[in-house]
């Protein structure tokens, strides 16, 4: 390094570290090619990700799950207090029902 | 044609317990060969002895069973109606397999609720030291059984040990994702025996400290380092600078300094690879934080992250790599101590820790792929336990973020490293999958912890090319990760009940849902 920051480098010279970069590359082509081959008897020439739902953002909230939650409206406060008054087994009905 | 005798821990258990699990072995599909009961007080025996079922009332070490494969349960659990023809099926096809366990369904809190599924990932021997995550229900080969020690020890055994025994002899254990019985009891978690954890890692020669949890029935095991092997820590960095609660902070800097001044573990040595857009004041800046003690690398390429780690690591010597993002900062001072101590296990080859963003929420607790990447729990409060206890055990997953990773540099160097094809996005994923390609396992971690402040290290928008270069490659695990459960609720960052497939997984996903019928 020629900033001086470093205190010492002791590091190996480029032609050894493109060596071992290609190396990896190698290594790297070598299992991908492998387990692409697998891929392509599992699921024929169509292995493309059509039709997955990958979300397209990697922000904080992105991957984010939250329960459902819409029964707890207050909106919808009467309609839980009924419920919730009428006997067991009509609400396990409605709740079959519901699924 | 596979056989199975059925044996049940009858020790402190009800006539009434007793009673409904010979009632679930009536009604089975294919009849077990025979039945045996151990611990039972000799004067029930007339009232419940079963009628279509060679039941020995054992005492102890009377009979051992030489029938192919050993159910044990517990008394009080039901055997489903199609579970030994289910499990026949799989070990006719599988006969390499000596250890089976699978799904369960757990009676509900109200009489007219919906009963309760607890869905198990496959075999995660790393868990099982922390409770016993297989459930009550096992079926072992007679071979295995035999190696293990007497079939009457095991049976009355906990359940927690029975596991860990068999399962420190199996050659090929395997989780079949199928509901197999239906157990009375309420709660869904798992239990656990500190004696019994201690006793196998005594066994298999784990040197540790075993602790259970104050609050919940898991067990954590503090593997012994010895000699403190040194970890070459990579930093990719562009030198940014942003706002670390609230003062402006150049990031590598300061995930420097809190290591050297937070870190139980001082064996390392740091590495910061950095490219031509990197400021000299945010270099300054990390050569001062790092007490001069940093080795700097420079990458003049354009942005690649997976690029940028390889050449660090190829810059480096030592045994072990830890990857870590500038935007991080080390919260546990043992963190480093309790990664490198998993890694003394030869067959794991990465080891990451609990990532929390700054406001002490969940950013990373490993990956699932169910079918798309996920941080599991994201976004949950460090409180959270998770189903089953998830997120306070030590367990077996498909990849952990390469935010913060350590790896043993023989498995990084053998798969290759990160595969350059993904330069912002899923070069982890491909990571942890092309070891698990080579037979290597990942663990994720727990109790280390680290901050991750997710900056702008990488493009947060996903690349379509990195999309299809991973589909090409790992459609197939994307499809069935190994750690989660074809029966759980897919596209989403949390383990629950699939609610939706219940109704139809293409009704709710529309009829573009690739993997509905799955």
């Amino acid at each position: 390094m020629s900033n001086g920051y470093s205190r010492s480098l002791d590091e190996p010279d480029n032609s050894f570290r493109e060596r071992q970069l290609a190396e990896l590359a190698r290594r790297d082509g070598d299992i991908g090619a492998r387990v692409e081959q697998r891929v392509r008897e599992m699921y024929g020439d169509s292995t493309s990700m059509e039709g997955y739902h990958f979300r397209d953002s990697f922000d904080k909230e992105s991957q984010v799950s939250f329960q459902i939650d819409w029964v707890h409206q207050p909106r919808l406060r009467p309609i839980r207090f009924v419920y919730r008054h009428l006997p067991k087994s009509i609400r396990y009905v409605i709740k079959k029902f519901a699924r | 044609m596979i056989k199975f005798s059925v044996v049940i821990n009858a020790n402190s258990a009800s006539r009434d317990e007793i009673k409904r699990t010979i009632k679930s072995l009536r009604g089975t599909e294919q009849s077990p060969l025979s039945l045996l009961i151990y611990g039972f007080a000799a004067d029930n025996i007339s009232v419940l002895r079963p009628k279509r079922l060679r039941a020995h009332f054992v005492h102890l070490r009377e009979i051992a069973p030489l029938d192919s494969y050993i159910v044990f349960m517990r008394a009080g659990d039901a055997l489903l109606p199609t579970a030994l023809e289910l499990l026949a099926k799989f070990l006719t096809t599988r006969p390499e397999h000596d250890l089976v366990y699978g799904d369960s369904t757990h009676g509900s809190v109200g009489r007219w609720d919906e009963p309760t599924e607890v869905r198990r990932p496959g075999w995660s021997p790393e868990r099982l030291r922390s409770h016993c995550y297989v459930g009550e229900l096992l079926v072992a080969s007679h071979d295995l059984c035999t190696q293990v020690g007497d079939v009457s020890e095991l049976a009355l055994a906990h359940p927690h040990d029975r596991a860990l025994r068999l399962g420190e002899k199996a050659k090929s254990p395997a989780r079949i994702a199928e509901l197999l019985y239906a157990s009375d009891q309420r709660h869904l978690q798992p239990t656990c025996s500190l004696e019994a954890v201690e006793q196998h890692c005594a066994r298999i020669g784990i040197d540790a400290t075993c602790d259970a949890d104050e609050y919940l029935p898991v067990v954590r095991v503090r593997r012994r380092v010895k000699n403190e092997p040194r970890i070459s820590i990579i930093i990719p960095t562009r030198g940014t600078v942003e706002l670390i609660r609230g003062t402006s902070t150049v990031l590598a800097a300061h995930a420097i300094t809190s290591l050297l001044e937070k870190s139980s573990y001082t064996n390392f040595e740091i590495v910061v690879v950095t490219d031509s857009q990197t400021s000299t004041e945010s270099r300054q800046a990390i050569a001062a934080a790092g007490e001069r003690q940093v080795k700097f690398i420079e990458f003049s390429r354009p942005f690649n992250f997976a690029e940028k780690i390889n050449l660090g690591v190829v810059s480096t010597e030592s045994d072990l790599v830890l990857l870590l993002n500038d935007d991080t900062e080390i919260i546990t001072p043992d963190a480093l101590s309790t990664m490198v101590g998993i890694l003394s296990d030869p067959d794991v080859a990465m080891v990451g820790p609990m990532l929390l963003y700054e406001d002490g929420t969940i950013q990373s607790a490993g990956h699932i792929l169910n079918p798309v990447p996920y941080d599991l729990y994201r976004g949950r409060p460090l409180s959270f336990a998770g189903a089953q206890h998830l997120l306070r055990v030590q367990r077996e997953v498909s990849g952990v973020i390469a935010a913060c990773a350590l790896i043993r540099r023989n498995a990084f160097t053998a798969v290759g490293g990160l595969c350059t094809d993904f330069p912002s996005n899923y070069n982890d994923v491909d990571f942890g999958l092309k070891l698990q390609e080579l037979g290597f396992r990942v663990v994720f971690t727990p109790h280390a912890q680290f901050f991750h402040f997710e900056s702008q290290t990488r493009s947060p928008k996903l690349q379509t090319f990195e999309v299809a270069k991973i589909g090409a490659r790992w459609r197939d695990k994307l499809d069935d990760d190994p750690y989660f459960n074809p029966h759980l609720e897919r596209y989403v960052s949390v383990w629950k009940q699939n609610l939706i497939g219940q109704r139809s997984l293409l009704d709710a996903l529309g009829p573009i849902a690739p993997i509905a019928s799955k």
